[in-house]
């Protein structure tokens, strides 16, 4: 038998196309054709049925009237541009981080650009429309979808067009110089994390640049996003504290060797103080108590947190007009500092040990072991994880509402008070739904991208 | 600082269990400035377990381990100092994914030694063309192939100058066709005078660069021998045996 030559053998035909794929995916066998027509056809049947509601019966006029409440409760209006500066800054760098670390896929461009075109479309349309007879489907569009479109224009505008402009500048950075890019960017995000805070906060009398806003004027998207924002920055070290705290043990403690009348002489009392602080990591209560604190919190639901802390926090801090925002925030950043613990610890343990013997044999302190060695390894791994806890604790502040804070949730139900727009539910639920989707849908697309990025895997172990 | 020929390492009656497990039952070594010393023996025997006790990587029970002059107690401090003193290179290299090569050699000597940065990398760079990679510098370890990233390690290890180097098993781990280009750089140190403990299971480069064998079995030292007394002429029947199983397959 004569073999052909490898090099002359040519691979078998693979057949591509959207066909093919519909073929291959969808109708291979009868079961799973029928499978796809049913699940398709109650799928189409369900969306027709909400559109129908959506572009015929609803009555968005509760979002539009009540548009700024529900976007930034009762903060004073003339002081909105500091908030509309914020959110520029914020998906600015965010737009940045992602021209140097992310891909820009054609799909996105084309969600992007769709989703701007229907902003600009729907409401330049529905002028045209403006004068047709009552009761028919145009004067609907011009009276109820129109308004709420052009009101959502200019915000989704900045957003999209920081955020490309971010693209951009991130692109051109990584071009000049990729690694001093990112470490700017890096230093940008921390910095901008209490530019921010003061911004919104503000810090002057009434009549100064940045008029002090009392929290409980905080309401709304951004209330919702404050708390966010606060409880993620603040319980991401503390929960790497706990961490590293329910890791500890296991070094070697430092022997004091007292020479004869040391209590006589102050700078060996400095020198038994320096010893016994040095040896603190290793004794088991500090072990101890991280278990306790994070066992404890995860094992109560936040509501319970909630009620507690506005309860506990004016004690603790033996003043009771603490305002409920804060306290709040400390809430929220004790409860979900314990997840995050779990997490960090998770991803110290999935560490070959070889990695901190390594940096022992080397010399290195149990403290440099931890911030050169192990902890930027085990975040790394950590990242998906991390991500997934902050979308969740994104959602998890509009448990707030129950302790009568208005944040989105919160305003929504005091926006259906309102003798006007009573029974107006399924409007306002879908609106608050949406939003809440629309963020969290872009914080786990950011964590993906992140991870194909290469920057959230540990690269490969020899 | 010991001179040439006077004991750096001195190890007395060392003892160490794991749980009810014997693992070094009375190890009694000494090792002389620039002396090569090859510790071989059965798999399970203790010989990983006692050159990582040298370093304190792991903990011994009873007995005395003097590095240099520095008793090895559990005072940090003298641990950290006999830590910086000792280099030590993993049968799994152990290198750290997340830093280049580069930065993997200049971590210790900027942390540890607190060397400034630029001699620290000009340090590291001469380190890596001794190992023959120095064009690596800036790779991930991640990049490199398996016995690229075992000299990296040594140069890691040489890069704090240290008195002794202790090899566990550096090339175990690897395909045939790297094990020589590590061995190389091993032979290379050997020669240059520097003191080496090195388990391992090649009886060619024990033979050729050792300048003692000591044998373990079973958490004890069997047999303390020259290496042309140890092939040629084995002292005890368990080093014959173990000799036979490994040379005949």
């Amino acid at each position: 038998m004569t073999s052909i030559p490898a090099s002359a053998v040519t691979r078998p035909p693979v057949e591509r196309g959207a066909l093919a794929w519909l073929k291959k995916n969808l109708f291979r066998t009868p079961f799973d054709s029928a499978m796809t027509i049913i699940v398709l056809g109650i799928g189409v049947l369900l969306l027709a049925q909400f559109f129908q509601w959506a572009i015929t019966q609803a009555q968005w006029t509760v979002i539009t009237t009540n548009f700024r409440i529900l976007l930034q409760g009762t903060y004073p209006a003339d002081q909105g541009g500091r908030l509309g500066l914020s959110v520029a800054l914020i998906t600015l760098i965010a737009g940045i981080s992602w021209g140097i670390w992310g891909k820009l896929f054609r799909a996105t461009v084309f969600a992007f650009v769709g989703g701007v075109l229907i902003f600009i479309i729907v409401p330049a349309a529905a002028e045209g429309l403006s004068d047709a007879p009552q009761g028919t489907l145009s004067a609907y569009l011009s009276g109820q979808l129109a308004p709420l479109f052009s009101l959502l224009r200019e915000p989704v505008m900045l957003l999209v067009g920081c955020l490309l402009i971010g693209y951009a500048v991130g692109r051109l950075g990584k071009r000049l110089n990729r690694k001093r890019a990112g470490r700017y960017t890096l230093i940008g995000w921390l910095v901008l994390i209490p530019i921010v805070f003061f911004l919104v906060r503000g810090f002057t009398d009434a009549d100064g640049i940045l008029p002090f806003v009392q929290t409980n004027r905080w309401g709304g998207l951004l209330l919702t996003f404050m708390l966010a924002f606060v409880a993620i920055v603040a319980c991401f070290p503390l929960g790497i504290l706990l961490a590293l705290g329910r890791m500890s043990g296991g070094s070697h403690t430092l022997e004091f060797k007292a020479p004869p009348r040391w209590w006589l002489n102050p700078l060996q009392w400095l020198h038994a103080l320096s010893i016994w602080w040095r040896n603190l990591g290793n004794y088991p209560i500090i072990k101890l108590l991280c278990i306790v604190y994070i066992e404890f919190l995860r094992g109560v639901p936040l509501v319970t947190v909630f009620f507690t802390a506005n309860l506990i926090v004016p004690l603790a801090l033996g003043d009771n007009n603490i305002d409920a925002v804060l306290r709040a925030m400390v809430a929220l950043t004790l409860f979900e500092a314990a997840y995050i613990a779990e997490i960090v610890r998770g991803g110290l343990q999935a560490l070959p040990p070889g990695q901190l013997e390594a940096a022992k044999a080397l010399g290195l302190s149990p403290v440099q072991a931890t911030l050169f060695i192990t902890l930027p390894q085990a975040l790394r791994i950590a990242i998906p994880t991390l991500v997934g806890q902050f979308i969740t604790m994104f959602k998890d502040t509009s448990l707030v509402a129950i302790i009568s804070l208005t944040d989105l949730l919160g305003i929504s139900r005091s926006v259906l008070a309102q003798n006007e727009f009573i029974g107006r539910h399924r409007e306002i639920y879908v609106f608050v739904a949406i939003v809440y989707f629309v963020f969290s849908y872009g914080m786990s697309y950011a964590a993906r991208q992140l991870e194909r990025s290469g920057s959230g895997a540990v690269r490969k172990l020899g | 600082m010991a001179k040439q020929g006077e004991p750096i390492i001195t190890v007395r009656d060392l003892h160490k269990w794991y749980g009810d497990f014997h693992v070094l039952r009375g190890i009694n070594v000494q090792v002389a400035v620039g002396e090569v010393v090859v510790i071989c023996g059965p798999s399970g025997s203790g010989k990983s377990t006692f050159i990582r006790t040298i370093n304190r990587l792991e903990e011994h029970e009873r007995g005395d381990i003097i590095v240099d002059g520095i008793h090895l107690t559990n005072d940090v401090r003298n641990i950290a100092t006999i830590r910086s003193e000792i280099g030590m290179v993993f049968q799994s290299f152990n290198l750290f994914p997340h830093l280049t090569v580069l930065q993997n050699i200049t971590l210790a000597p900027l942390w540890v030694r607190k060397r400034p940065r630029r001699e620290a990398e000009k340090v590291a760079q001469e380190l890596l063309e001794r190992v023959k990679i120095p064009e690596q510098a800036h790779k991930y370890p991640g990049q490199l192939s398996g016995g690229q990233q075992q000299r990296v390690a040594i140069a890691r290890a040489l890069a704090m100058q240290p008195k002794v180097m202790l090899f566990d098993e550096p090339t175990s781990a690897l395909d045939p066709e790297m094990i020589k280009e590590v061995l190389d750089v091993m032979r290379e140190l050997a020669r240059s005078g520097l003191t080496m403990l090195v388990v391992t299971h090649e009886m060619g480069f024990a033979r050729e660069v050792a300048d003692r064998i000591i044998f373990f079995d079973k958490g004890e030292i069997v047999e303390e021998n020259t290496p042309d007394g140890f092939f040629n002429a084995p002292k005890t029947d368990r080093a014959k045996q173990f000799l036979a199983n490994i040379l005949a397959h």
